[in-house]
C-alpha cells in the first residue's frame, strides 16, 4: 500500500537518526515471530497523578473493618457525610470472597459502574501493589535490612517508577520496552503509530525503536496548512508557493552543527507528518459512534477508541496506549476534591468499554490504571499525604474479573504492612508483576518479559493471573 | 483582512523601538579598568563580553532578554554586555497589583484570569532583564493559578512577590513565597494545623516535601558543580521521610490574613497579604530535619525562620539554583564547570565580569550577582559554539520574541479586554502547549533533568528541559497557531498586538532583501543557508500580481507571511546557540 511506503520512506529520510539507527535497522533482520501472534492486542495504560488514595476508592464494608477507618479517618469521612458508609457502597461480590474471611469491600458509589463490571467478570482489583526492589515489611524497612525504591513518596520519582522502574530521568518505560521487543521479533510491525499517547508525553511509552504518537482528540481537519491554502491559492495563485511551504514543514533540516536544533527539526518534521497521515487514514474510516464523557480524560479514552477503531488500516497488531487524569493528590479537601477525578476516569473507561464492544475489540484490549503512590491510612485532617503501595484495576474482555488479585491488607496502622509514620502502605506485590501479568497476555515470551523487567526474578509470582495466564 | 492590508501598508510608525530602555547608558562605568594597574599597560584586548557587532549585540539581547529591537541593539553594540545588565539591575519592579489597579476596577480585576498582564509585562516592558528573570523564577517557584482564577488579584500578587525578589536574595524569596496565600493555597498548607492524637490529624506534608524537593536542594546531594554525589557509587539522599515528618510540623498555623482564623474573617484583601500565623494551631513539638531541631514550644513565625535558615544554608542550594537558572536562560545542558562557577557566585554573593566590573552585596544567594554570573560568563561569550551548547527555547520566549519585534507599541501598551486571547495558551494542539503560571502541577511543564528519549541530544545524555513538550501534536499546535498570529486569517487576534509588517511588505519584491531583514530580527543574522534557500524558493515561488493594487499587496503580505512563518518554524528560531 502507498500509505506504508509513504511512512516508510518517512522513516528513513525526515525521521533520520532512530530510523537509521533503531527499527530499520532491526526490520531486515526476519526474526521468528516467537509468540507474539498475529491477532490484534492493545494495551492502555492510565496513570491516575498525585497518587490516588484508594482507601478512599476500596472501601470496607464491614462493619468492624469500617470502623477501624473510621477511627483514622474522622474529619475525612465526615466530609464525605456518609457517601462511604457501608449502606452506600457499591458492593463487591469477589469469587474469592473467603480469602478474606469476614471482611467485605465496596466501591464508593461515584464509580458503582465499575463495581458492575466487576460483577461481570470484566474488570479485577489488583490490591497492595506498588514499587518494590524486594519484599519487605515495616522490621526489615526499620532495622534497614531490606533494599528500597530510590525517592520514595517523592511525585515524579514514583510515577516514574511506576511506568519505567526507576526514577525520573528513565528515557525507557515498561510500555515503550515492551514494544520494542514486539518490533525486533516481527518483521512485519511497523514502529509508527505503535505507541500512541492521548495524554502527556510521560515516560511509559518511551523506548529505542518508537516514537511516540499523540493521537489528536479531534481528527478532522488536520492540516497544517489549512489556513495557507485558504489564503495562496485563490484561483490557483501560489499553489506552488503552498506545496514548498507544506514541504518545508514536513521537512526536517539537519544541517545545524547544533544538536538540539537537529532533535527539534527531525521532531517537527516528523510529527507534522505522521499527523497528516493519520488524518487520513482516520478521514477514510471515522470516529466509533460511542459518546464520549466531554472531560479531559473523555476525550483521551475518544481518542484512543478512535485510533483502535481504525486498527485495520493503520496494520499494526500490536498498540500500547497511554492516558493520564491528574487531580489525585488531594493533601486537603480529599472529600470534595476527589469524586470529580475519580468519576471522571471511571466513566471514561465505561464509554470506552462500549466503543470496544462497537468495534469489536473489547477481547483484545486490556485497561489499566496506575497511580505514583498510595497515600497515608492516617489522615492530616480533610486529607492525606503521600504513601508508597496502593490498589489499581483492570478493565477488558479477556480479564478473569469479579476477582481480588494480591491483597487488600488489614487496616491495622500497626500492622508491619504499615510504615509506622503515617500508616503508609508497605507494597505485597511488585510493579514488575502486575507488569509481567500484562505482558504474558500481550504476547511476550519469557525472555522478552525478562529484557523489560529484570528484577522479576526477585518475586515469586511471575503472572498475578488476572489475565488468564497460570498464576505460578 | 483588509485593516490589515491597510496598516500593513500606510502604517508611518515603522519601528521606533521601545525608546530609551535599552540604551547601554552605563556602558563607560564598565570599561573602567582595575586601579591596581601602575606601569601604563598595552591596550587590553576588549573583554570576551564586549559586544563588538550588531549581531553579537542582538545575540545577547535574546538570549538576557527576550527580543532585539533595532533601537536596543544600537544602545548596545559596540558596549560591554556588562554595562546593559547594570543598567537593567536598576530597572525598579513595576507592581502587577498596580498595573491592575489602574486598568480595571475591583470588580473587574478579581474576576478576570489575569495572565494577560504576564505577558503584557514581557512583551512591552524595557525591564526585559527583570521581567526574563521573573519569568524563570515563576518556572522554579511553581503555583498555576488555575485555582486562583476565581480572583484576579491572587496572579498579581504572585507575581510582585517573583518580581519584586527577582533581583534581591533567594532566601528572601523563599521567606515571601512560603507566607503567600497563594502558595499557601496551593501546596494546601493554608489551614494545615498541628497533629490530633484523638482524630488521627497529622499535619499536611506536601509543602515541606516540595520546597525542599523542588524549590532549593532537591532529593540527592549534589557536588558544587551540579553533578550527583556518589558514595560507593550510590547517590546519597537528601532527605528521609522522617525528616519531612518534622519539617510538615514547621508548616502548620497559617491562615489568610484576617481578625481571627476563621476564614469568615479574612479581610478582603487576603490575597494581597501574607498569610497569618496563628501559634495555637501551630504545632509545639520538637521539629528535627536535615539535622536540625527546633526545640518544642517554638513559635510559629520563628519555627518558619529557623527552618528557612536551615534548608537555605544546604550546601546543595548553590548548584541546585545555579543549574535551573542557567537553564531558563543560556544552556538546555549547562556543562559542571559553569555551573560550579554560578554556584560559587551564589555562594560567595559576588561576581567579577570579563570586563572588570563586579555585581552583587556579597550575600550568600544573591540574585543579581548570580543572574549576571549567568548571562556575562565567559563560556557563553566566547567565538566557541559547542554542538550540546545553547538553549532550546520554549514556545512562551518565541512568541514573546516574534511580539515584542512586530507589534506596534501602541497595541503592545493598550491592555485590553482583548489581550484574553493571550490567557491561556497551553493547549498543546490549538496553542502552544504552554503558558504562564499554567503548569498542570509543581512540576512545571518540563523538568530540569528531561533527557528526551529517542533523540540524538537523549543518546548522547544531554539533558533538555524544553524537549519535554515537544512532539507531534506540539509541533502541529505551534505551526498553526503561529501561522494565525501573524497573519490573522481570523478573528481571535483582531485588535490586539497588531503587527507592523511595513518594512518587510516594501521589501517583498526583492525576497532576499526581505529574508535578510528577517533574519537580522528575529534571527540575529544567524538564519542557516539551508533554511534560507528554501524560503527564497518558496516566496519566489508566489508571482507578485500587478493587475490591481489589492492583489499586488495581498501577493506582498502572503510572502511576508511565508518567509516569517518558515523563520519561526526553523531549528535555528527554536535554539539559541
Amino acid at each position: 500500500m502507498s500509505f506504508y511506503n509513504r511512512r516508510r520512506f518517512l522513516q528513513a529520510s525526515a525521521a533520520g537518526f532512530m530510523g537509521a539507527t533503531g527499527a530499520l535497522a532491526g526490520l531486515g533482520q526476519h526474526r521468528a515471530y516467537a509468540n507474539t501472534g498475529t491477532g490484534y492486542k492493545a494495551l492502555v495504560g492510565i496513570m491516575l497523578k498525585g497518587g490516588t488514595d484508594m482507601f478512599d476508592v476500596v472501601l470496607p464494608r464491614d462493619q468492624e473493618s469500617f470502623s477501624a477507618l473510621t477511627a483514622l479517618r474522622t474529619g475525612l469521612l465526615n466530609g464525605h457525610d456518609g457517601s462511604r458508609d457501608p449502606d452506600n457502597q457499591a458492593a463487591l461480590n469477589p469469587i474469592n470472597a473467603d480469602q478474606f474471611g469476614t471482611r467485605r469491600f465496596g466501591l464508593a458509589p461515584e464509580i458503582s459502574g465499575v463495581a458492575d463490571l466487576f460483577g461481570s467478570g470484566e474488570a479485577a482489583i489488583v490490591g497492595s501493589v506498588g514499587p518494590l526492589l524486594e519484599n519487605t515489611n515495616r522490621e526489615d524497612m526499620e532495622a534497614g535490612r531490606s533494599a528500597l525504591p530510590a525517592n520514595l513518596f517523592s511525585h515524579n520519582d514514583q510515577r516514574s517508577t511506576w511506568m519505567a522502574l526507576g526514577p525520573e530521568g528513565r528515557r525507557r518505560g515498561w510500555g515503550g520496552a515492551m514494544m520494542d521487543t514486539v518490533l525486533s521479533q516481527s518483521p512485519q510491525a511497523y514502529p509508527q503509530f505503535t505507541t500512541i499517547t492521548a495524554g502527556s508525553g510521560d515516560v511509559f511509552l518511551a523506548s529505542e525503536d518508537t516514537r511516540i504518537f499523540k493521537a489528536p482528540r479531534d481528527p478532522d481537519g488536520l492540516s497544517v496548512d489549512m489556513v495557507s491554502r485558504q489564503w495562496l491559492t485563490s484561483g490557483g495563485h501560489g499553489e506552488e508557493a503552498r506545496a514548498l511551504l507544506d514541504t518545508y514543514l514536513r521537512g526536517a533540516r539537519l544541517g545545524s552543527q547544533n544538536i538540539f536544533a537537529r532533535d527539534i527539526a527531525r521532531s517537527q518534521a516528523n510529527g507534522l507528518q505522521s499527523m497528516r497521515d493519520y488524518g487520513d487514514v482516520f478521514a477514510s474510516v471515522g470516529p466509533v459512534s460511542t459518546e464520549f464523557p466531554d472531560t479531559r480524560i473523555g476525550r483521551q479514552m475518544a481518542a484512543i477508541a478512535n485510533s483502535i477503531h481504525i486498527r485495520g488500516a493503520i496494520g499494526n497488531t500490536r498498540q500500547i496506549f497511554y492516558a493520564d487524569q491528574g487531580g489525585f493528590d488531594t493533601h486537603d479537601g480529599q472529600a470534595e476534591g476527589i469524586v470529580g477525578p475519580l468519576s471522571q476516569v471511571f466513566d471514561a473507561i465505561l464509554a470506552f468499554r462500549a466503543a470496544m464492544v462497537e468495534t469489536g475489540a473489547w477481547d483484545d484490549v486490556v485497561v489499566f490504571t496506575m497511580s505514583d503512590f498510595g497515600r497515608t491510612l492516617t489522615e492530616n485532617g480533610d486529607g492525606t499525604d503521600h504513601g508508597w503501595g496502593s490498589h489499581q484495576f483492570v478493565f477488558g474482555g479477556s480479564v478473569v474479573g469479579n476477582r481480588i488479585y494480591g491483597d487488600l491488607p488489614i487496616l491495622d496502622p500497626d500492622a508491619s504492612h504499615f510504615t509506622s509514620s503515617r500508616a503508609r502502605l508497605i507494597p505485597s506485590t511488585a510493579v514488575e508483576q502486575y507488569a509481567a501479568t500484562i505482558g504474558s497476555w500481550f504476547g511476550l515470551d519469557a525472555g522478552a518479559i525478562d529484557q523489560v523487567l529484570p528484577n522479576l526474578g526477585r518475586f515469586d509470582a511471575r503472572d498475578l493471573g488476572f489475565l488468564g495466564g497460570a498464576a505460578v | 483582512m483588509r485593516s490589515l492590508l491597510l496598516i500593513s501598508a500606510a502604517s508611518a510608525v515603522l519601528l521606533v523601538g521601545c525608546g530609551g530602555g535599552g540604551g547601554g547608558s552605563g556602558g563607560s562605568a564598565g570599561l573602567t579598568p582595575p586601579v591596581t594597574v601602575s606601569p601604563p599597560p598595552p591596550p587590553a584586548p576588549p573583554a570576551a563580553t564586549q559586544l563588538e557587532t550588531k549581531a553579537e549585540a542582538a545575540d545577547f539581547l535574546m538570549t538576557a532578554g527576550f527580543a532585539a529591537t533595532d533601537a536596543e541593539v544600537n544602545g548596545t553594540t559596540g558596549a560591554d554586555a556588562a554595562a546593559w545588565v547594570r543598567t537593567q539591575l536598576n530597572a525598579p519592579p513595576q507592581s502587577y497589583l498596580v498595573t491592575l489597579g489602574a486598568r480595571f476596577t475591583e470588580e473587574e480585576a478579581k474576576s478576570r484570569d489575569n495572565t494577560a498582564l504576564i505577558w503584557q509585562q514581557m512583551i512591552a516592558s524595557d525591564a526585559q532583564l527583570r521581567n526574563r528573570m521573573t519569568y524563570a523564577l515563576s518556572q522554579l517557584f511553581v503555583i498555576n493559578d488555575r485555582d486562583n482564577s476565581t480572583n484576579g488579584y491572587a496572579l498579581a500578587a504572585w507575581m510582585d512577590i517573583l518580581d519584586r525578589n527577582a533581583f534581591g536574595n533567594y532566601r528572601d524569596l523563599m521567606g515571601d513565597v512560603t507566607r503567600s496565600p497563594m502558595m499557601g493555597r496551593f501546596l494546601t498548607y493554608i489551614y494545615n494545623q498541628k497533629g490530633n492524637d484523638k482524630t488521627g490529624r497529622k499535619p499536611d506534608e506536601n509543602y515541606a516535601r516540595e520546597i525542599l524537593q523542588l524549590f532549593s536542594i532537591g532529593l540527592v546531594e549534589l557536588n558544587n558543580d551540579g553533578t550527583v554525589k556518589l558514595e560507593g557509587g550510590e547517590p546519597v539522599e537528601t532527605f528521609d521521610n522522617e525528616d519531612i515528618v518534622g519539617l510538615a510540623r514547621v508548616f502548620t498555623g497559617y491562615a489568610p490574613a484576617g481578625t481571627s482564623y476563621k476564614y469568615r474573617d479574612r479581610y478582603d484583601d487576603w490575597l494581597r497579604r501574607p498569610m497569618i500565623m496563628w501559634d495555637e494551631y501551630h504545632s509545639e513539638l520538637e521539629k528535627s530535619f536535615l539535622g536540625t531541631t527546633i526545640p518544642a514550644n517554638t513559635g510559629g513565625e520563628e519555627s518558619i525562620d529557623l527552618a528557612l535558615d536551615a534548608i537555605f544554608a544546604h550546601p546543595n542550594v548553590p548548584p541546585f539554583v545555579a543549574r535551573q537558572l542557567i537553564q531558563r536562560f543560556t544552556a538546555s545542558h549547562p556543562s559542571p564547570a559553569y555551573v560550579e562557577r554560578v554556584a560559587t557566585v551564589f555562594e560567595n554573593g559576588r561576581f567579577t565580569a570579563p570586563d572588570g566590573s563586579t555585581f552583587g552585596t556579597g550575600q550568600r544567594g544573591d540574585l543579581s550577582a548570580t543572574l549576571a554570573a549567568i548571562i556575562l560568563d565567559e563560556a557563553i561569550h566566547d567565538d566557541v559554539k559547542e554542538p550540546w551548547e545553547g538553549k532550546v527555547r520554549e514556545p512562551v520566549l518565541k512568541l514573546v520574541q516574534f511580539t515584542r519585534t512586530y507589534a506596534t507599541d501602541s497595541s503592545k501598551a493598550l491592555l485590553t479586554g482583548k489581550w484574553n486571547s493571550l490567557s491561556d495558551t497551553s493547549d498543546p494542539i490549538k496553542a502552544l502547549g504552554q503558558a504562564p503560571l499554567k503548569s498542570p502541577s509543581v512540576f512545571n511543564f518540563y523538568r530540569p533533568g528531561y533527557i528526551a528519549p529517542s533523540t540524538e541530544s537523549g543518546e548522547a545524555g544531554y539533558t533538555a528541559p524544553e524537549l519535554q513538550i515537544v512532539n507531534a501534536s506540539s509541533a502541529f499546535g505551534y505551526v498553526n497557531f503561529m501561522t494565525n498570529f501573524i497573519a490573522r486569517f481570523d478573528d481571535h487576534w483582531s485588535g490586539i498586538l497588531v503587527p507592523d509588517y511595513t518594512e518587510e511588505f516594501l521589501l517583498a519584491d526583492r525576497p532576499e532583501d526581505m529574508i535578510n531583514q528577517i533574519d537580522l530580527k528575529l534571527l540575529s543574522g544567524r538564519m542557516s543557508a539551508e533554511t534560507r534557500a528554501a524560503i527564497l524558493e518558496t516566496v519566489e515561488a508566489l508571482p507578485l500580481r500587478d493587475n490591481t493594487t489589492e492583489n499586488n499587496e495581498r501577493d506582498r503580505l502572503s510572502r511576508v507571511f511565508l518567509a516569517m512563518l518558515m523563520t519561526v518554524t526553523s531549528p535555528e528560531y527554536a535554539v539559541l546557540d
